[in-house]
């Protein structure tokens, strides 16, 4: 039998009292309205306390609250000391409006709960515990999404998991990664920029020599440091990319195509900051250049790679690829 | 929701609540003897005293740290030594590692990668070897992690153990060490004096840190 999250006739306090049980279901799920009632022995035996779905919701929040408000809070703050990871303040409540927003929708899907809901929880506790102990900040606020998400089947179903999986995955962008791990990959993409700058570089006539990460040019030296690797934009630009694609492309193939041009638009606008930051050097002397520098590293540069994902976009509209009235081909 | 499910995962999220407060804190071990006793003259070398400034200081946490320079018989290629000892490490206050302690110092990667040292028990240990360089000069490092009774280069293998080690044992305990020396002319004659030095200090550190 199917039944919804939220029932359809809300009923007052007073009169579940005296009302002889309409509810011929037995499966006994939480009524909608009203803070709690209590039910009258059914024919099955059952007396049981119900509250309704918002207390339950309010009660389930109240526990992960206990469990995860520490976590969270140290989260947050370092999303607010972490500039590779601002953005993050940003995109955690537009994750939270993500799911507001879809709520009655979810509400209507019909449950399908299944067990391995609690394999999953059980995972993410293991991982709140492990990451407790041993000081590894990335578990414990990845077990907070894999919890919910355990939760989130055990509960409701894997259509309401699937409905809830952008903010998710938003929330997990959101995550700083372990800072070994962070710069792990930041190493080789620091060294694939400042290999690039330098050949763009020498192709527009400049002469430029590499040491490392340090190049060296007629009016200045710029050192590619980790801040430049354009790790910390790649995040971001995902992040955008898939808010973009959720409001303005209806079509999923073309959606997660967008999501993964974000990555290429990520490199090319940062090495557009580097080899741009070179090239006003040569021309317009090392004032002008260090400036650029500066200014391109923050809106500038967003709103260069946000222009091309929005390009991008058209252009793939525009070329027919993707056959308007449905799937890609 | 169901109603059997939903009451399941609050004994559940109750249970999981009262373990997650339940959980012991590390206990805190100290070192078997105070880094600033450790040996300025070690063989041939002599050593020297480089302090750590205040604000690095600040934000390395709680524990004992250790900065010298050594140079063999008081005038060879200076060896630089750091080591970081944590009694007991929490969220906020771990072993911090050079790959992401020494780029915010302006000292950029080129290598990194692992190598084995001989040591002169006739034990080998595996470190890190990680190579960065800030303007012309280049830097040859290398370093490992230390305590429990283990040498681990990996640090994700140090993260397993701590974790392992704070349920089993309830010891947090754990130290980095790094030397360093100037890359001159050729890696190999670098890289053979600083293991020679490594295996000086590490029969030393037995005596410190404790197992």
């Amino acid at each position: 039998m199917s039944d919804n999250l939220l029932r359809t006739e809300p009923r007052k306090i007073k009169n579940s009292l005296t009302m002889k049980s309409q509810d011929t279901r037995h499966d006994s799920s939480g009524r909608g309205g009203g803070v709690w009632e209590i039910t009258r022995l059914s024919g099955y035996g059952e007396g049981v306390l119900l509250l309704s779905n918002r207390t339950r919701i309010a009660l389930m929040l109240l526990f992960l609250a206990f469990l995860y408000a520490r976590v969270f809070a140290a989260w947050v703050q370092h999303l607010w000391e972490d500039p590779n990871y601002s953005f993050g303040l940003l995109v955690i409540p537009l994750s939270l409006l993500l799911v507001w927003e879809k709520r009655k929708e979810i509400s209507a899907l019909p449950l399908q709960p299944t067990n391995w809901g609690l394999v999953v929880w059980v995972a993410g506790t293991v991982a709140l515990f492990a990451g407790s102990l041993g000081a590894e900040l990335f578990l414990t606020r990845f077990s907070l999404l894999v919890t919910i998400a355990g939760l989130c089947l055990f509960l409701l179903g894997r259509r309401h998991l699937y409905r809830i999986a952008l903010p998710l995955g938003l929330l997990l962008l959101v995550i700083p990664l372990p800072q070994l791990v962070f710069g792990q990959i930041a190493f080789p993409l620091q060294l694939l920029a400042s290999r690039l700058s330098q050949s763009v570089i020498s192709l527009v006539g400049i002469p430029v020599l590499r040491e490392g990460n340090i190049i060296f040019l007629p009016h200045i030296t710029m050192g590619i440091v980790e801040a430049c690797s354009g790790l910390r934009s790649i995040f971001s630009l995902l992040a955008l990319g898939l808010l973009y694609g959720h409001f303005f492309e209806p079509r999923r193939p073309v959606q997660f195509l967008l999501a993964a041009l974000t990555l290429p638009i990520a490199i090319a606008v940062n090495m557009l900051r580097i080899v741009g930051t070179g090239v006003l050097s040569q021309h317009w002397g090392k004032t002008t250049a260090e400036g650029f520098f500066h200014y391109f590293y923050g809106w500038a540069h967003f709103v260069v790679a946000l222009g091309l994902l929005v390009a991008a976009h058209q252009l793939l509209l525009w070329s027919g690829t993707f056959r308007r009235t449905g799937e890609a081909k | 929701m169901r109603t059997g499910r939903y009451w399941l995962m609050i004994l559940l999220l109750a249970g999981t609540a009262v373990g997650f407060h339940a959980l012991p804190h590390g206990r805190s071990v100290p070192l078997y003897r105070s880094l600033s006793t450790f040996p300025n003259q070690l063989g041939d070398y002599l050593g020297q005293d480089v302090g750590i400034n205040a604000s690095i200081r600040s934000i390395l946490g709680e524990g004992e740290f250790l900065q010298r320079v050594y140079r063999k018989r008081g005038v060879g290629t200076p060896i630089g030594m750091y080591i970081g000892y944590y009694p007991k490490q929490e969220t906020g206050g771990t072993v911090h590692s050079p790959q992401h302690c020494l780029p915010g110092g302006g000292w950029e990667p080129l290598e990194i990668g692992r190598m084995q040292i001989g040591l002169n028990d006739g034990r080998k240990i595996e470190v890190n070897r990680y190579v960065v360089q800030k303007g012309k000069n280049r830097l040859l490092v290398l370093y490992w992690f230390q305590g429990r009774g283990r040498v681990v280069a990996s640090e994700y293998w140090s993260k397993f153990y701590l974790v392992r080690d704070a349920i089993l044992t309830n010891r947090t305990d754990g130290a980095v060490i790094r030397v360093s020396a100037p890359l001159l002319k050729s890696a190999a004659e670098t890289e053979r004096t600083l293991s020679t030095f490594v295996s000086q200090i590490a029969d030393v550190l037995g005596a410190f840190i404790p197992n």
